[in-house]
C-alpha cells in the first residue's frame, strides 16, 4: 500500500493525471460503447419506422387502385340492370360473366393488383354469385376456390352493420384472413346512390407488400400470422440467419395480426462501420488525453518542480550555512513571492546570525574575543601546529593589581581600562593569523601561529611596553605609577606538549612567575624583559 | 447583398402589384358550405338537386359524382346558364377538384351574381369524395 504522505508532488501529481487519463480513456470506452449501442438501436429503430411508411404506402396504393377498378366496375350498366333482378339465375349466370371478362371487369392492364375473387351481395348482404375463382393463380398452385367462404368476411360484415343510408354508399376496406392466408378486400355498393346490392374485390396483399423490398433496398420477408413464409426476397435463408431482422405487423382494423414484414438489415457490417467509428473515437480520445496528459506534465514540470526543486536544493544550500545564497524567483507567481520573500527571510538570518556570532565569540566590553572562542580557535591552531610541525606562541597576560585599581578608580574606569590594554594588545598584533582574547578578568591569551620563541618574547614586550606607555594612572599600583602587565609565554614546538590544557598551563605558570617576580615584566621561556623598557618610539617610560 | 436586395424588391413588388397565386376564399357570403355527407344526404334527399362538376372536361369524364353535370366555370355565361336553369330558387351543388382548387368558388360567385339564392358549396370537392370512397360514375 502506498501512503500518500510519502510521496513526492511531482510523483502525487504524475499519479493524479494518471489516473484521471486512465478514468477518461475507461469513461471514453463506455461511453462510445452506449453511443454505438444507442446508435444501432435507433438505426434499427429508424429501419423499423421506414418499413412501417413503406407497407403503409404500399397498402395506400392498393387502396386507391383497387377503389379505382372497383368504381369502374360498379358503375358498369349491365350489371347495375342485372343487379336488379338478382336473385334470377340466368342473371346471375350473366353477372358471373361480366365478373370473369377481363375486359368487362376491368382488370385488363391492372399488373398492380393479385386479384383472388369478384363477389357480389345483395343489400341484405347475401351472396349472388361470384367470378370464376379457379382462373385466379395463386401460390403454390392452388385455387382460391379452396379457400374463401362464400359469405362476406366477419370485418367487413361489422364495418357495414348499421349504417345510415349515407354512410352505405362509403366503400369499406380492411385485411382479414382465412386458413393463415391474408386477405385484403374492398366492398362498394352497385347502382351509385340507388343501391342495387353490393361488389366485394378480394385481393391478395402480398403481392403489393414483396415491392417493398425493391423501395427498402433489403431483403424482407412476409410471414402470415401462423409465422408461415408467404414471401421472401430473392437471398438465401443463410445469408439471413446473419442479418439483423426488423419486423413490422400489418393490422386489420381489429387489430389482428395479418403478416409480419420482417427486414433484414446487414447488422454486422453496419456495427462493424459504428465499431470502427468507435475505435477511431477512442484513439483519438486516447491520444488527445496523453497529449493533454504530456502538456500537464510540461506545464507542471516547467513551472511547477523545476523551481521547487531549485528551490528545495537552494533552502538546503542555507539550511548547511550558507546563508549568503539566495533563492532564484521564477516559476509560478507564488514561488517568486516566496522566493523573493524567503530571500528577505535569509537575509535578515544571515544578518542576526552575523550579530550572533559576534557576540558569541567576542567580549561585549573589549570587543576582542572571548574566552569561548580562544578555547576554540587555541584548540584548532594547536593541532595544525602539531600536524604541520611549525611552531606556536602563545602569551598569558595579566593586568598588575587591577582589584586595585578598580578599588581606587571604580569599575567603570576599570572597564575602560580593559578597553585600552585590549586595544593596545590588538594594535601590536598586525598578522591575521594572530589572536587576541579576554580570557577572563583581567587576564589576555594572545595565539601567535608560526611564531618561534624570539618572536613570542619580542611580541609579548612590544605588548607591555605599549601597555605602560599608555599612561594609564595606577597610583595602587606598587610596581609602577601606571598600569603595567605581566606576561608569561611558551612556544609549542617537536611536541612538547601533550595538548592545548598543557601547554596553556604551562604559559600560566610563567604569567604567575612574571608576577612573582615583581611583575611588569615578560617570560617566554628562558628569555625575560630588561627593567626600562622601550615603546615602539623607542622612548624610555619610566615607572 | 446587391442580389439580397433586389430578391426583396422583386417580392415586395409582387406583393403590392398581387401578383401572388390566387388562393381559393374559405367561406363565400350567401353560398353554404357542405360536406361530402351533407352533399350525399342532399343528393338523396332533393331529386330537383342540380350538381355541377366545375372542373375541366377530362377530369369530369374521369369519374364524377353521379348525375353531376359538367360545367367548367370558365365556359360559364349568364344566359345560357339561365335558360337551362330559370328558377332562381333551384339548389345547385358546386364542387371542384378540392379545398385549393377555384373553380367551384369561381362559379359560386357567378351563381350568387346572377341571382341564384339556394347555392351550396361542396369545397371538399372531388378530393373528398374519393377519400370517402363514395360513388363513382363515368357515364
Amino acid at each position: 500500500m502506498i501512503k500518500i504522505e510519502k510521496l513526492s508532488i511531482k510523483q502525487l501529481t504524475i499519479g493524479v493525471i494518471v489516473l484521471f487519463g486512465l478514468s477518461s480513456i475507461v469513461i471514453s470506452f463506455f461511453a462510445s460503447t452506449y453511443f454505438l449501442n444507442s446508435a444501432l438501436k435507433y438505426q434499427y429503430h429508424s429501419f423499423a419506422r421506414v418499413i412501417q411508411i413503406g407497407s403503409q404506402e404500399s397498402v395506400s396504393q392498393l387502396r386507391a387502385t383497387l377503389l379505382k377498378v372497383a368504381s369502374n366496375l360498379a358503375s358498369n350498366r349491365s350489371l347495375t340492370k342485372l343487379m336488379s333482378s338478382a336473385l334470377e339465375k340466368k342473371n346471375q349466370m350473366a353477372m358471373k360473366g361480366i365478373l370473369d371478362d377481363t375486359l368487362q371487369n376491368g382488370f385488363v392492364g391492372v399488373a398492380q393488383i393479385n386479384l383472388v375473387a369478384i363477389r357480389l351481395f345483395t343489400t341484405e348482404l347475401k351472396p349472388i354469385t361470384k367470378s370464376q375463382l379457379d382462373a385466379i393463380p395463386m401460390n403454390g398452385g392452388q385455387t382460391s376456390e379452396q379457400w374463401l367462404p362464400n359469405e362476406l368476411p366477419k370485418i367487413i360484415q361489422l364495418k357495414a352493420a348499421n349504417r345510415n343510408p349515407v354512410e352505405q354508399l362509403k366503400a369499406i376496406f380492411d385485411f382479414w384472413r382465412f386458413k393463415g392466408r391474408p386477405y385484403y378486400s374492398v366492398m362498394l355498393p352497385i347502382g351509385g346512390f340507388n343501391v342495387k346490392g353490393y361488389m366485394e374485390l378480394v385481393v391478395d396483399p402480398v403481392f403489393n407488400l414483396r415491392r417493398l423490398a425493391n423501395i427498402l433496398h433489403m431483403p424482407i420477408k412476409i410471414l402470415s400470422h401462423k409465422e408461415e413464409t408467404l414471401f421472401q426476397s430473392g437471398i438465401s435463408s443463410e445469408t439471413l440467419i446473419n442479418m439483423h431482422p426488423i419486423e413490422y405487423e400489418l393490422q386489420s382494423s381489429l387489430y389482428e395480426t395479418i403478416v409480419k414484414i420482417i427486414a433484414y438489415t446487414d447488422a454486422e457490417s453496419l456495427k462493424k462501420e459504428l465499431i470502427e467509428a468507435q475505435a477511431y473515437t477512442s484513439m483519438f480520445f486516447l491520444g488527445l488525453t496523453l497529449f493533454s496528459l504530456l502538456i500537464a506534465l510540461w506545464i507542471f514540470n516547467r513551472y511547477l518542480f523545476e523551481p521547487l526543486s531549485k528551490m528545495v536544493s537552494q533552502i538546503k544550500l542555507i539550511t548547511q550555512g550558507n546563508l549568503q545564497t539566495n533563492v532564484a524567483p521564477f516559476g509560478l507567481k507564488e514561488f517568486s513571492l516566496l522566493a523573493t520573500n524567503f530571500n528577505i527571510m535569509t537575509a535578515q538570518l544571515h544578518e542576526r546570525t552575523k550579530i550572533l556570532d559576534h557576540l558569541s565569540k567576542n567580549d561585549a566590553l573589549t570587543g576582542i574575543a572571548n574566552r569561548r572562542y580562544f578555547q576554540e580557535t587555541f584548540e584548532r591552531e594547536f593541532y595544525r601546529a602539531r600536524r604541520n610541525g611549525q611552531p606556536l606562541g602563545l602569551l598569558v597576560l595579566d593586568i598588575d593589581y587591577f582589584k586595585k585599581y578598580n578599588d581606587s578608580y571604580g569599575h567603570q574606569q576599570g572597564d575602560i581600562c580593559l578597553q585600552n590594554v585590549a586595544q593596545a594588545i590588538s594594535q601590536v598584533l598586525v598578522r591575521p593569523s594572530d589572536f587576541v582574547a579576554r580570557y577572563g578578568g583581567e587576564e589576555f591569551v594572545i595565539v601567535l601561529p608560526d611564531t618561534a620563541k624570539e618572536g613570542v618574547f619580542h611580541i609579548g614586550e612590544q605588548i607591555r611596553t605599549d601597555v605602560l606607555a599608555l599612561k594609564l594612572n595606577h597610583q595602587a599600583s606598587s610596581v609602577c605609577k601606571f598600569v603595567t602587565v605581566s606576561i608569561g609565554g611558551r612556544v609549542f614546538c617537536q611536541n612538547n606538549y601533550n595538548n592545548p590544557d598543557d601547554f596553556l598551563k604551562s604559559a600560566d605558570d610563567l604569567l604567575y612567575m612574571a608576577k612573582s617576580k615583581n611583575r611588569n615584566r615578560v617570560i617566554v621561556e628562558n628569555m625575560q624583559s630588561l627593567e626600562n623598557p622601550l615603546t615602539k618610539q623607542n622612548i624610555a617610560v619610566s615607572c | 447583398m446587391t442580389k439580397f436586395c433586389f430578391l426583396l424588391l422583386i417580392i415586395f413588388s409582387s406583393q403590392v402589384l398581387g401578383l401572388e397565386k390566387p388562393t381559393a376564399p374559405e367561406t363565400i357570403t350567401g353560398v353554404e358550405i357542405v360536406s361530402a355527407e351533407q352533399a350525399v344526404a342532399m343528393i338523396l334527399s332533393t331529386p330537383q338537386l342540380v350538381i355541377l362538376d366545375t372542373r375541366k372536361k377530362e377530369e369530369y369524364e374521369k369519374g364524377h359524382i353521379e348525375k353531376a353535370r359538367s360545367m367548367p366555370d370558365v365556359d360559364m355565361q349568364s344566359d345560357s346558364f339561365s335558360s337551362q336553369f330559370p328558377d332562381k330558387n333551384i339548389p345547385i351543388l358546386l364542387y371542384c377538384n378540392g379545398i385549393n382548387c377555384l373553380r367551384s368558388s369561381n362559379a359560386a360567385k357567378k351563381c350568387l351574381q346572377w341571382g341564384y339564392s339556394r347555392l351550396y358549396w361542396f369545397r371538399g370537392g372531388w378530393q373528398e369524395w374519393m377519400n370517402k370512397a363514395l360513388p363513382v360514375s363515368y357515364r
